[in-house]
This record gives C-alpha cells, sequence and structure tokens, in this order.
C-alpha cells in the first residue's frame, strides 16, 4: 500500500491520540484548577477580611459579653446545664407563686453530637463553614402542689424565667385525701402538678473553618435576636390577669 | 507530424500538475493541522502548570493570613454567634402551656368540673378528665370545645356514670396554637 493511501489514516489517529490522550485530560485539569482558584480567591479574601476584623470583633464580643443583652444570652442559654441555677429558678418561681414542690428531678438527655464539617478538602482543612450546633438539653421534672390560680402563676414565672426551655408535659389533678377503708378519698381542694420540662445550653467547643463564618466579614455581632428575646420576655405578665370571660378555675365546681 | 494529437498532451500535462498540487496541498493542510494541535497541547500543559503554581501560592498565602489568627479568638467569636443564632431559633421550639390554662377558662362551662388537665408537647395533645352532673352537659362542652379555634379533633375517649351519680369523661384534643 502506498504511503500516500495510509497518511491521512495516520494523521488521524496521531491527531486523536494527542486529542484524547493529553489534551482533553488537561483541559479537564485546567477547568477544575480554575474553580479551585475562585474558591481559593475567595478563602483568601474571607482569611484576609479575619485578619483585619479579628480584633475588632473581638473587642465587640467583650464590650457585647459586657453588656445586659450578653449577659442575658448567656444566662439564656449557658455554656453548662447550670443545675443549680435550675433549682434556684423553680424556687424563686414556686415561691413567688405560693406553691409547695414535693418532688424533684434531673435527668440529662443524651449529647447531640459535635457540629460536623462538611465538604474537607483532600489535605483535611475544612472548606465551609462549621454548621449551627444542636444545643444539648437536661430534663426537669418537678412535682408541685397548690391552688389552680398558683399552678398558672408558676407556669407563667417559669416562662419568663430568662433560661431557654421547653415544657414538654404538664398535668394537673385534683389532690384526694387518703381515705381509709370505710371512706372514700374525697378532693381536698388543692392541686398536684406534675411539669417536664427541657433546659437546653450549648457547651463551648473549637469550631474547624469557623474563620468562613460571615460574622467574621461583617466585624459586629447582630444582637438583634437578643434584643428580641429581652422585649418579648418582659411582655409576658408575670401575675395572670383575671378572665375576662368563661369561669376560672376550671377545678372548681 | 501526422497521427500526433497535441491537445491532448496538455491537457494530460494540465490533470497530473492539478493532482500534484492537491496531494501537496492536502498533506501541507494536514501537517498543520497537527502541529496545531500539539501547540494546543503544549499551551494547555503550560496553563496548566501554571495554575498549579499560582493555586499553592494562594494557598500559601491563606495560610500566611491565618497564621496572625488567633484559633481561639475565633472559636469564642463562633460560639457567641451560634450562640445568637441559637437563640433566634428557640422562639420557634418554646411553648407556653399556661396560655392553654387560660383557654380553658374561657372554654370550660360552669357544669363541668375538671379533675385532672395534661398536655403532652411532643404527641402536642390535651387531655382532659371531669365530672358533670348530665350526660347533655358533656355533650354542650364538647360543642364548646369544638367551636374553638386554638383545638382540634376533639375525641371522647371515655364516658361513664360513677358510683356519686356523676357523669365522668375523658376527652382529648390536639392543639392548633400554642
Amino acid at each position: 500500500m502506498p504511503i500516500k493511501k495510509i497518511f491521512p489514516f495516520l494523521f488521524l489517529v496521531i491527531v486523536l491520540f494527542v486529542g484524547f490522550g493529553f489534551l482533553k485530560p488537561t483541559v479537564d485539569s485546567i477547568i477544575g484548577k480554575l474553580s479551585q482558584q475562585t474558591t481559593l480567591q475567595n478563602d483568601l479574601a474571607t482569611a484576609k477580611t479575619t485578619r483585619e476584623n479579628i480584633d475588632k470583633i473581638s473587642n465587640s464580643l467583650d464590650s457585647v459579653l459586657a453588656s445586659e443583652s450578653g449577659k442575658a444570652a448567656l444566662a439564656f442559654l449557658p455554656s453548662n446545664s447550670n443545675q443549680d441555677r435550675i433549682v434556684d429558678i423553680m424556687n424563686v418561681c414556686s415561691f413567688q407563686s405560693g406553691i409547695s414542690v414535693s418532688d424533684f428531678s434531673f435527668q440529662p438527655n443524651s449529647k447531640q453530637p459535635v457540629s460536623q464539617v462538611i465538604n474537607s478538602a483532600s489535605d483535611g482543612k475544612p472548606v465551609t463553614a462549621p454548621v449551627l450546633p444542636a444545643p444539648e438539653s437536661v430534663t426537669m421534672t418537678i412535682g408541685v402542689r397548690g391552688s389552680y390560680e398558683s399552678i398558672k402563676s408558676f407556669l407563667e414565672k417559669l416562662a419568663v424565667s430568662g433560661r431557654f426551655h421547653v415544657v414538654n408535659a404538664v398535668s394537673i389533678k385534683q389532690e384526694s385525701s387518703k381515705g381509709d377503708s370505710n371512706v372514700a378519698a374525697a378532693p381536698t381542694g388543692a392541686l398536684m402538678a406534675t411539669v417536664k420540662a427541657d433546659f437546653f445550653n450549648q457547651p463551648e467547643r473549637s469550631y474547624p473553618g469557623a474563620n468562613l463564618l460571615p460574622v467574621f466579614g461583617q466585624g459586629t455581632f447582630d444582637t438583634a435576636a437578643i434584643d428580641t428575646l429581652l422585649k418579648s420576655e418582659s411582655k409576658i405578665d408575670v401575675l395572670p390577669d383575671a378572665p375576662t370571660s368563661g369561669r376560672g378555675n376550671p377545678f372548681a365546681s | 507530424m501526422p497521427g500526433i494529437n497535441l491537445s491532448e498532451s496538455v491537457q494530460r500535462k494540465e490533470r497530473g500538475a492539478k493532482a500534484r498540487w492537491s496531494s501537496f496541498s492536502g498533506t501541507f493542510l494536514m501537517t498543520f493541522f497537527l502541529v496545531l494541535v500539539l501547540v494546543a497541547s503544549a499551551m494547555a500543559y503550560w496553563y496548566d502548570q501554571y495554575l498549579s503554581t499560582a493555586n499553592a501560592a494562594t494557598s500559601q498565602s491563606i495560610e500566611d493570613e491565618k497564621q496572625g489568627i488567633s484559633q481561639g479568638k475565633i472559636d469564642k467569636v463562633a460560639d457567641f454567634e451560634f450562640r445568637i443564632e441559637n437563640i433566634a431559633k428557640s422562639s420557634e421550639k418554646r411553648n407556653y402551656p399556661e396560655h392553654i390554662l387560660t383557654l380553658l377558662e374561657t372554654s370550660i362551662l360552669p357544669e363541668i368540673v375538671l379533675t385532672s388537665f395534661s398536655f403532652d408537647a411532643v404527641k402536642n395533645r390535651i387531655i382532659l378528665e371531669g365530672e358533670a352532673a348530665e350526660y347533655k352537659n358533656v355533650v354542650q362542652q364538647l360543642t364548646k370545645l369544638k367551636q374553638s379555634p386554638t383545638v382540634s379533633d376533639v375525641a371522647v375517649d371515655g364516658l361513664k356514670r360513677n358510683e356519686n351519680g356523676k357523669v365522668t369523661f375523658t376527652v382529648s384534643m390536639a392543639v392548633s396554637g400554642k
């Protein structure tokens, strides 16, 4: 076969070999590196902003923590469960409401997993900011005895106690006298209540990749949530208003 | 000279010249295209290497920037930022069972006496136990509760007359609003 005839075929093989064997992988690599370059440029800008703002935002943090808002935030969601503080809150609420506490218990809940860093780079360095960690909690169960009004007042005072909690269950029932074998148990007029609530806390921990959080770019904290909290806590009436309709205590005849 | 066609000879020469030119231009184009592909490959390789170096330099710059930042300070700031975010989300989780008691005050009829109230936030249900003189009082009570926009799915779980002659009942319902 003359070389003239196989030359176009040979040419095609060489072009395909160079194209698919070398040029395409190189182009793919370039596309990947261009994408990586954009990410790195953003990270560099973030790192520069963080370095520039770190002192400013640290000072901002110190001033916020020294303010009433900061103290309220740390009291509302403390670093540890502070069970002594919960007991103190219960003591104050029960005393002010005029109820007597019959029993009290705590049960720690299973700890939430530490916030996971997503999209770690091949070198193990985080490339995204950490996600919001779920707070941990301890379940408190308290048994109290008192009138309907005092139990309701207790719940209202608990709601504005300044500590992040969620009431899981409330049960109220009429207290009955312990009748002997001949006399049936009769209501004493008092009520027994059991309140079960989760009290939350957010432990301090290290946050890999936290420098990517937007707060470092802003250079200051947005404390609007704390201000809203303080306002809403002060809005709730501590003492119950007399009902304008209906019958008041539904446990009384 | 007789027997010789001159015009045919000229035409043959022209066809030969065209064929040579065609062959030459084809070879030239193929070679040119091959060189073009090789040059493009070389340039792509060079640009790829350039990007590798540039990215490595940027990574190093990021590390240099981070050297001047204390991780302790970052953690402290992040901790407070997350605390604020969790506080902002807390209002979604919180509930106020005392508001349900206020609802009951306005919804329980005077003919009814409650003996027990329980609220389960996880199941989002209220269970009421009470007493009434007559069955019709219980029916009226159920009607009143069903009219309330704050509760739904009102159901009678039990109804009987006790030894004192009073009608005792157990009613459960879902909470529509906190």
